[in-house]
């Protein structure tokens, strides 16, 4: 027979046993890929029969044979990145046949190719489905995948045997020139103030100092660190933090701030992400394209190409109560545990002054300035700060 | 009796909710057309944040209404001038998520609903609406 204190001791062992095993599982999962397995179709497909090599999924093309009609299913034998479009030939086995069967000629077991588009403004029709039933929520990483692997089993004029993500010279290439300064030729500067003589006037050189009084160069005094050679801001919180101005202050969070301003549109585009992505690579930040689709993913994404979330830190977490808190070059992701994609953007300068840039730039937080963000917060699920990520 | 009476009390709040929830299209549209250009002139941002909020929830309900009445041509062309007049205004061009079940549902007959417009503000609908289509079904990265 066994006592109260035995059985305490057996259900704590089996508690602890489950727990591990619980720990196990989930940590083994989070690191599956997204492995594209079944595809559904979204909308009525051209079933292509590709002969001779040749792609070709233009209007009218010889090439389409059948149509693969909505609600269909199949499975992913073969993708195929197309090097103009850069869009996706995908090769699947048709596993049920949807729609109005009476239209079409698809039958169960037909191997045809379809049209993955990833233009901008054309939807592609189709859905991918993982190993575990899931819907794949970012498909062009995992075509991306399943065409480097089928790459080299058949070298296809037109088809990029080994696609990858945009390299740092490509994103140089296709970004916008570096505005240079305004700088004025002194001959041709006009002295704006006519009580004072043109002798006086020097359109390059710094104002003139007034008179230095004990008061204001003990102020002066303060404000510099002697060591560092490093100016306080009294009114930055952030002054004393080595960490948080070397890198704010660094020549590369700079230069990716100059990047994104310089690139962004005029209208939000809905590529968040991928503006502040373009930024972080042509400037240095990081050294690879991070490859998510959704702002959401930042904080993981970039943690992968070495970065740090300020927010981890719970000497910062306490700090950081709106986006106007972020220091100067960090990167903010905003998420409100729903299936949408989320905000990212870069913050340009130091608490209030600065602004908010990713594919367009506002100088209002995400959290007060977006109506979608108001309208969440509206609904009991308000908009968050879940990543300020800075590269240490 | 005592608890008919309480029944009939909840089965009545039950009814004024709906009754409050479910907004007539001449409601909307009554409320679509308070919504105009002089609106948003001399307005400080607290208020514009307000301004804007109410159009949000208007335009919620109208294009709810505007996909299950197909032929109410007043109240989609109501939806479509709010829309225009919150896009000019909005830096985040919002109006373009709230008008996708409109799109979604029949995409030649939104773009017909939006040909008459200047073609400064056609283009501005049409890319707004593409823009969240694409982000929803691709996302943003």
């Amino acid at each position: 027979m066994r006592t109260l204190g035995e059985n305490l001791n057996l259900f704590k062992k089996v508690t602890r046993l489950s727990m591990a095993l619980v720990f196990i599982t989930s940590s083994a999962l989070a690191d599956i890929t997204e492995e594209l397995k079944d595809l559904i179709l979204t909308g009525d497909l051209n079933g292509h029969i590709v002969e001779d090599n040749k792609f070709d999924f233009t209007r009218g093309s010889k090439t389409a044979k059948k149509v693969v009609p909505r609600g269909s299913k199949g499975q992913v034998l073969e993708v195929k990145q197309l090097k103009k479009t850069k869009s996706f030939a995908v090769k699947i086995r048709i596993s049920s046949v949807g729609g109005n069967r009476g239209r079409t000629t698809a039958k169960v077991n037909d191997e045809v190719w379809v049209y993955y588009s990833t233009q901008k403004g054309r939807r592609p029709w189709v859905k991918f489905k993982d190993e575990i039933g899931q819907t794949v929520q970012d498909p062009a990483v995992g075509l991306i995948a399943h065409a480097q692997r089928d790459g080299d089993a058949l070298a296809i004029p037109g088809v990029v045997a080994h696609p990858e993500l945009p390299t740092v010279e490509e994103i140089i290439e296709n970004s916008e020139p570096e505005k240079s300064e305004v700088t004025v030729d002194p001959n041709l500067a006009k002295n704006s103030d006519r009580k004072s003589t043109e002798g006086a006037f020097c359109p390059t050189c710094p104002e003139l100092a007034s008179p230095r009084t004990l008061q204001s160069t003990k102020t002066e005094a303060l404000n510099i660190v002697s060591l560092t050679n490093r100016v306080v801001d009294p009114n930055n919180p952030w002054s004393n933090d080595p960490e948080i101005m070397n890198y704010s202050n660094s020549a590369q969070t700079q230069k990716m701030i100059k990047h994104a301003m310089n690139n962004k549109s005029r209208r939000p585009t809905g590529y968040c992400y991928r503006f502040v992505k373009r930024s972080l690579v042509a400037s240095g930040v990081v050294s690879k394209y991070p490859p998510g689709g959704h702002a959401r993913d930042g904080v993981k994404d970039l943690k992968a190409q070495g970065m740090k979330n300020l927010l981890d830190d719970p000497k910062y977490k306490n700090k950081i109560k709106s986006y106007r808190d972020v220091p100067k070059g960090m990167i903010i992701v905003a998420h409100n545990g729903t299936s949408a994609s989320g905000d990212i953007v870069v913050k340009t300068d130091w608490g209030a002054m600065g602004g908010y840039v990713s594919d367009f730039f506002t100088p209002n937080p995400y959290t007060e300035g977006s109506p979608k963000a108001r309208r969440a917060a509206r609904a009991g699920k308000p908009y968050k700060i879940t990543g300020v990520m800075y590269k240490p | 009796m005592k608890h008919l009476n309480y029944i009939i009390v909840v089965s009545l709040l039950w009814g004024a909710c709906f009754a409050q929830a479910f907004k007539t299209s001449q409601e909307v549209v009554a409320k679509l057309r308070t919504f105009q250009a002089q609106s948003f002139k001399n307005i400080d941002a607290k208020a514009k944040f307000k301004l804007e909020d109410d159009i949000v929830d208007t335009l919620v309900d109208s294009v709810k209404l505007a996909v299950k009445e197909p032929q109410n041509s007043e109240l989609r062309s109501e939806v479509i001038r709010v829309s225009v007049l919150f896009l000019r205004h909005d830096d985040t061009q919002y109006a373009g998520e709230l008008l996708l079940p409109l799109y979604e549902k029949n995409k030649s007959e939104f773009k017909n609903l939006i040909r008459n417009l200047p073609a400064a503000d056609s283009r501005m609908v049409l890319e707004a609406v593409e823009n969240a289509s694409r982000e929803a079904s691709q996302g943003n990265g």
